[in-house]
């Protein structure tokens, strides 16, 4: 049956049957919070055994403007038996939600991704002193900050230039999202960083 | 490039000598490399003093609050990110260029440098502008600037001492005490 349906409703149908569920690495802010609290209440559905999530932030800025609804979000983490924030400054601000002894911090995930990949290699034909720039433009429109969008890029064009110029460095524009067809991916940060609309 | 998978971008990240990145993820994957990582975030992000926290790096040291973009007008922001992100990029290309060719670096950030050859500068303004124009002295903004001082002297020992044995150290160049443009004024009228 689970496979005709979507598991989650499935599993609820079939009786509970998850023994434990674990959460992944993000941060509750302001785009997201909706998709968060409907993730944290509906794993409790279908979650008999513990329910993790590893490792958080919680961002101050998006919170700000999601104050109307920090009561749901207690009451949706409230539904974890661990919860893990990714340093002090993340840990301070769910202590007002839930019980303390049910927090703790850990380390960011990405520093494990060196203990999965230690050897990555390099690129072959690498000459020069590299920079690596991840743009992003998703920020500026989350928190209705278009009109500072520009001068973002502006900035970085700057940089970039003087890096080039000063430095004499090859510059690599890295996008960090997987392909977005939406203005928020950040290949589209490039894209507007080259001068070139899409 | 476009990285398909966690692993691609992790991959371009080890083969670069150093990371500029506005994705806080992005760095800290690159500081898991080892490479010097160089934050254009947004302030006030959580994530950013986390990572501060448990790389036992102090906020004052390593938080440079030049993009509040709510307070500042279009010229002003892009004046301030220039004079502080170009500072830190060389601070942190002084880094890359220290690991990669194997040398020690050492970046020394400099208060306000003053002594008997300046000739620049509020308080060059300030003890020289009286003997000109004795009618008036100008001072540029509300006068509430608080800014910090060092005498040359100590700027030079500072420098002399800063040479260090790791491969790459930051030190902030200053005394610990600071005053404000108005204080300076009213001094420099006692003094003139």
């Amino acid at each position: 049956m689970a496979t005709y349906v979507r598991p989650a409703v499935g599993r609820f149908i079939d009786g509970l049957k998850y023994d434990g569920r674990f959460i992944g690495g993000h941060t509750i802010e302001y785009a997201a919070f909706f998709d968060d609290l409907l993730t944290y209440n509906c794993a409790r559905f279908v979650v008999k055994g513990p329910l993790i999530i590893y490792p958080i932030s919680v961002s101050l800025i998006g919170l700000k403007h999601r104050e109307r609804y920090l009561k749901a979000l207690r009451k949706a983490l409230q539904r974890f038996d661990v919860i893990f924030v990714r340093g002090r400054c993340s840990y301070d601000i769910p202590t007002k939600f839930v019980d303390p002894s049910r927090l703790s911090v850990t380390l960011d995930s990405g520093f494990g991704i060196r203990i999965l990949a230690e050897n990555t290699g390099n690129f072959v034909g690498k000459r020069s002193l590299v920079v690596c720039i991840v743009p992003r433009s998703n920020y500026f429109y989350f928190y209705n900050l278009s009109q500072l969008y520009p001068r973002y890029l502006l900035t970085l064009k700057h940089l970039i230039r003087v890096l080039i110029s000063e430095f004499d460095v090859e510059i690599w524009l890295v996008p960090h999202t997987v392909k977005s067809s939406t203005r928020l991916g950040d290949e589209y940060a490039i894209h507007d960083l080259l001068g070139d609309p899409r | 490039m476009a990285p398909q998978n966690i692993f691609d971008s992790a991959r371009i990240f080890n083969s670069c000598d150093m990371v500029v990145t506005s994705r806080m993820h992005a760095g800290i994957v690159s500081l898991a490399y080892g490479k010097p990582t160089l934050f254009f975030m947004p302030r006030d992000d959580v994530k950013v003093l986390d990572i501060l926290s448990y790389l036992g790096l102090s906020e004052e040291r390593y938080i440079i609050d030049s993009f509040n973009p709510r307070e500042y007008d279009k010229l002003s922001v892009i004046r301030n990110l220039d004079k502080t992100v170009k500072r830190i990029a060389g601070e942190h290309m002084g880094h890359a260029y220290a690991k990669l060719y194997g040398f020690r670096a050492v970046a020394l950030r400099y208060a306000n440098v003053v002594g008997p050859k300046l000739r620049h500068g509020v308080v060059w303004d300030f003890t020289n502008e009286p003997l000109r124009n004795s009618t008036e002295q100008v001072i540029l903004g509300d006068g509430n600037q608080v800014w910090s001082y060092i005498y040359i002297e100590d700027a030079v020992e500072a420098t002399i001492i800063g040479r260090t044995e790791t491969s790459y150290e930051v030190y902030n160049t200053g005394s610990e005490d600071w005053i404000t443009v108005d204080e300076i004024a009213c001094k420099s009228k006692r003094w003139a």
